[in-house]
This record gives structure tokens, sequence and C-alpha cells, in this order.
């Protein structure tokens, strides 16, 4: 059994007087490829983003390699190295080209040398495709290649767990593939993902563990074949019912 | 031929506008008593030159528009009427210029209100050249060395104004954080809610006393030290400062949030996110508006006027009062038109020129 990197116990968190998280417990192993799906509103996004406290949990215990980090001794910044994260809207630095996007972050913060950082970055770059557009614009990029980008500058630092939030939901069809080929590819690294999806067919075919959630908690965890093939709860069946019929 | 064969928009309407223009004037300048100075019509050949031409111009015009319909002719005549126009113009306006200035300079005593004005102007320029220049450059640096530092104050202000208390900031860490916000939000209310003339008045005056108060220094060092043009350049300065936050503020607002989330998310401090990402576009976005609050200080410098700074618009106020007429007034109006006009084309190149950041490759799309 692999080791635990993140656990998450009783996590609450409130907007204002808005319940979204309502006691949440988690457990990720290394090395894990974990979906998690379920209704707008059902707090996926908001329980990624307590992982790498973008949102601050209201109450509860985040532990990363055994550290709380909801604690406040604890230091985000460096937490966060070791983390990674792909947003929905992509987010790249609009005010550099792709490169300095993969680069700007690993000089900073890491501390490497210019060489260094653009040597791994154009490897990464290269992984994902896009060796030929390092000098582009990232205004002149579809939105597949801004995608395609951002998870070669979450891949540059080199973090231990990268956290997908709903990578393809804002993707036009065709591009869908091209990034999630690119997800697919970072299984074979051995690296710890989680992903916020609505592509079920992508959450089956690559996720070992797949999480359900509902109105704040998790409703259902499970094996992909488990909860795909075999629901147990009443939400869940619904759920995936609704889904199949579309 | 390309250049003969095609037709601009409005050709036909500026050619007959070009050619009336230059007939009427020759017909003034030969019916005109007393034409004086320098001058290309003076009432002798070339006024009946300019007559004939532009009579004739316009009439084979008209035949060949409704007539011959030859474009190559008619953008020939269009041409020599347009030259014609030239020579009008420099005639009425640019030699009218010279002659104003030679006849101010050939007066023994000031000229009276009977005078025209251009003589009048003209004799103003001649006798104070200097102090005009002097006035100019002092309204110059001023609004450029205000501007300036209100722009370095102003992104002091803002890593100020846009201070969040995160949840693992401490008791204090948290205190120090609102009250830097509640600070900059009151300078920027206070310097924005009060006209500059008044915070320049209460600068000159009151700012020895009160830092003299406070620091325990001799009010009379400081007294020595704050000049009119230290404390006009203190006070556009400080105003500026106040514009400039609520701009730049602005200009990151309009920055979506996941830049910093973004940012944040790689490991950054906070201040290695507003230093690399977030201030960067921040201030490309105010650019417009940074070049427009420098543009407003070169008119705004006129009102230090009141604590005797010696900038334009008091050089040429004291010029009316030597004169105990308001005419120099005139002088004022067109260098400040001159300034703002050149310094806002200017600026428009520089910021075409920095809005080219890197090579846009084409899209895939």
């Amino acid at each position: 059994m692999n080791e635990k990197i993140i656990q998450i116990k009783n996590l609450y968190k409130h907007f204002g007087k808005l319940e979204v998280l309502k006691g949440v417990d988690l457990d990720i192993y290394k090395g894990e490829v974990v979906s998690i799906i379920g209704s707008s509103g059902s707090g996926k996004s908001t329980l990624l983003r307590c992982i790498n406290l973008l949102e601050y949990p209201t109450s509860g215990n985040i532990y990363f390699e055994d550290i709380d980090i909801v604690d406040k001794k604890t230091n985000t910044d460096k937490i966060r190295r070791e983390i990674g994260m792909v947003f929905q809207s992509f987010n790249l630095f609009e005010n550099m080209n792709v490169l300095d996007n993969c680069t700007i972050s690993q000089i900073k913060v890491l501390k490497r040398t210019k060489t260094e950082a653009e040597q791994i970055a154009k490897n990464y770059l290269e992984q994902v495709g896009l060796i030929d557009f390092i000098y582009a614009d990232t205004k002149s990029l579809s939105g597949g290649q801004k995608q395609r980008v951002a998870i070669a500058r979450a891949l540059c630092m080199n973090p231990k767990v990268i956290l997908f939030d709903e990578p393809t939901s804002a993707l036009d069809p065709e591009m869908v593939g091209e990034v999630l080929d690119i997800i697919k590819s970072l299984k074979s690294l051995g690296m710890t993902l989680i992903i916020v999806t609505h592509e079920m067919a992508f959450a089956k075919e690559i996720s070992d563990r797949v999480i359900f959630m509902a109105d704040g908690v998790i409703a259902e965890i499970g094996n992909k074949s488990e909860l795909f093939d075999n629901p147990k709860e009443q939400r869940t069946k619904e759920f995936l019912r609704r889904f199949i019929n579309q | 031929m390309k250049f003969f064969n095609r037709k601009g928009k409005y050709e036909n309407c500026f050619f007959y506008v070009c050619a009336l223009i230059s007939l009427i004037y020759g017909i003034i300048t030969v019916t005109s008593n007393n034409l004086n100075g320098i001058r290309i019509f003076n009432s002798n050949a070339s006024s009946y030159i300019l007559i004939g031409v532009s009579a004739l111009l316009i009439i084979l015009e008209t035949i060949f528009i409704t007539v011959y319909k030859k474009q190559l002719i008619k953008r020939i005549f269009y041409v020599i009427a347009i030259l014609l126009f030239c020579l009008v113009v420099a005639d009425f306006l640019i030699l009218g210029i010279v002659r104003n200035f030679i006849t101010a300079s050939n007066l023994t005593k000031r000229p009276s209100s009977l005078d025209p004005l251009g003589v009048r102007l003209a004799y103003i320029c001649i006798k104070n050249y200097t102090s005009i220049l002097k006035g100019v450059w002092t309204t110059l640096w001023l609004s450029m060395a205000g501007t300036v530092v209100g722009l370095i104050l102003g992104l002091l202000f803002i890593t100020l104004r846009t201070l969040e208390v995160t949840p693992k900031d401490n008791e204090f860490v948290a205190f120090l954080k609102k009250i830097a916000n509640i600070f900059v939000q009151t300078y920027v209310t206070v310097f924005r809610g009060t006209p500059m003339m008044v915070q320049a008045i209460i600068i000159y005056y009151f700012l020895p006393g009160i830092l003299s108060g406070i620091f325990n220094v001799d009010q009379n060092i400081l007294n020595q030290i704050l000049s009119v043009g230290v404390a006009g350049f203190i006070t556009v300065s400080l105003n500026t400062t106040a514009y400039l936050t609520e701009v730049l503020r602005g200009g990151i607002e309009a920055l979506s949030k996941g830049q910093m989330e973004a940012a944040r998310s790689l490991g950054m401090t906070r201040a290695q996110a507003m230093i690399h990402i977030i201030l960067p576009q921040g201030i490309k976005n105010s650019l417009p508006a940074i070049c427009n609050e420098f543009i407003i200080n070169i008119k705004d410098t006129s009102v230090l006027s009141v604590i005797s700074v010696m900038d334009l618009f008091f050089v040429i106020d004291a010029i009316n009062g030597k004169n105990a007429s308001n005419d120099a007034i005139f002088i004022a109006a067109i260098i400040y038109l001159c300034l703002t006009f050149g310094i806002s084309k200017l600026l428009g190149l520089l910021e075409k020129k920095m809005n080219l950041v890197s090579k846009p490759l084409p899209s895939s799309n």
C-alpha cells in the first residue's frame, strides 16, 4: 500500500452564510489518480482549492506529507511549491511569452538559474507538443494550446501533486482530446493527480479512484469500476443516470 | 500613373474650396489699401496672377466635370489649386506672423490698444521671451517631475492599499495591514478632495511649522529649504500620487483574479506575484490614464502661481499686470495648447511602441 500524501479531516468551508463543504474526510495516496465528479455546487472545486489553500477552510485539517497546512505556523508558499494547479480558465501570465511563463516561477521561487530553468521548460513544453511556440505571445494561442502550456508550467515546478480544476470545461470539443492525452501521459510519470472533471469517460479511463460529491460531502468513493458500474448510493445512481441519458 | 487616376473622397469639394479661397484672397489683396510688410501677394503682378489662375482653374474644372471627365487633367488642376491655397495660407498666416514681429521689433515704444492684436502680442514676445521661456521650462519640469514622483509613490501606495489580511496573519500583522489600507484611502480622499491651489498654500506656508513641531528641527532652516519651487514640486507630487493611486487601482482590479491565483499556486509570495505578474500588467492597463495625468499636470501647474511659483501662467500674469492689459493671455493659451498637444502626440507614440511586447505567432485557431 502506498503512503498517504494528503489527508483531509473533517473539512468545513463556509462562504458567508453559504455552507459549501460540510465535513469532508479524504485520504489521497501517493501516485494515484483521483477524479472528483458531481453536480455544480456540490463543492468539488472548493475542495480542490482547499488542498492548495486558495480557499482557507472554515474548520478542519489538511495534512500534506503529515504537515498540517491549515495551521497558522505552516508556510503556505513553501507547500504550494509541491502542489501544482491547472485552472479551468488557464490563467497564463499575459505579460510574458510561453517560455517565460514556465521559467518565471522556477527562477524566482526555486532559485534555479535561467539556463537550467529554460532547459527544464523546453523539455516539458516539448512533451506537451508546444516546442515550436516557446516564444509565442500567450494571446495568440488556442484554448487547447494554452491549457497545455499551463500543464507544462505546473510540471516545471516538479510538484508532488497536481490539481486539475475542470481542465477541459472551457475548451472546444476538438481540443479536449489533446489536453486529456497529456494528462494521461502524466500518469505514467508516477505523479499524484487530483482531477475535478465533467468528462465521465475520461474519469473512468484514467482514474484509480473516483469520488462523487453531492451537497458538500463525499457521497460515494470507490474504484472506477465500482463507482461507475455498480454505484452503491442512490444519489450516485441518479447522477450517473442523468449523464448516461444525456 | 496610379496617382493621377485615383480620385480622393472629397477631391472635387476641396478643389473648389481651395480655388475659391485663392480667388477671394487675390481680390482682397488687390482691392485693399493698407498692405504693408513682407507679402507674396502685394497688390501687384502676383495678386493679378493669383486671381487669373484661380478663376481659370474654376472655369476649366467645371467644364471638365460636366463635359470631358478626364481624371488626369482634373488631378493636375487639383494639385495646382492646392499649391495656390498653400501660398495663400503662407502669405496670410505665416508671413502674417512674421509681419507682426517685424513691425513690433521696429517700434520704439509700447504699442497701444489701437494697434492690432498681432503686433501687441509680437511686442510682448520680443520684450519678454527670456522670462516666458523660463516659465515654460518651469511648467514642463514641474509637471514631468511631479508625474514621475507621483507614479513612484502611487505604486508604493497601491501595494499598501491592496494588502489583504490572510487567515494565517496574526493579530498585529492584520492590524497593520488595516492601518495601511485606511491610511492610503484617507490620503487619496484628502488630496483628491481639495483643490491643488489650497494644497499649495498650506504646504508652502504651514509645512515647515508642522514638520518642525513633529521632528523638532529648526523652523528657519525648513523655511529656507522650502522655497516656492520646492513647495510647488511637493504639491504636484502629492496631488498626482493621490490620482495615480486610484488609476493604478483601476488598472490592477481590471486584471482577472486568476492571474494572482496562478502565481500563488506556483509558490510565489504575494510580493513576487505583484512585482512580476500583477504590477507590470496593471501599469500597462493604466498607461493611457497616466499619460493623461501628465498632460493635466501641464495645465494644473498654473495654480501654483498663487504661491509665486514662476511657471508660465505666473510669468504671463506678471506681464499682464505690468502692461495693465490682458493681451498676453493669448500667448499663454497658444503655448499651453502646443505643449499639451505635442506631448499628447509623443506619449501616443510611446504607448504604441510599448504595446508591441512579444512576437505574436499565428494562432492555430
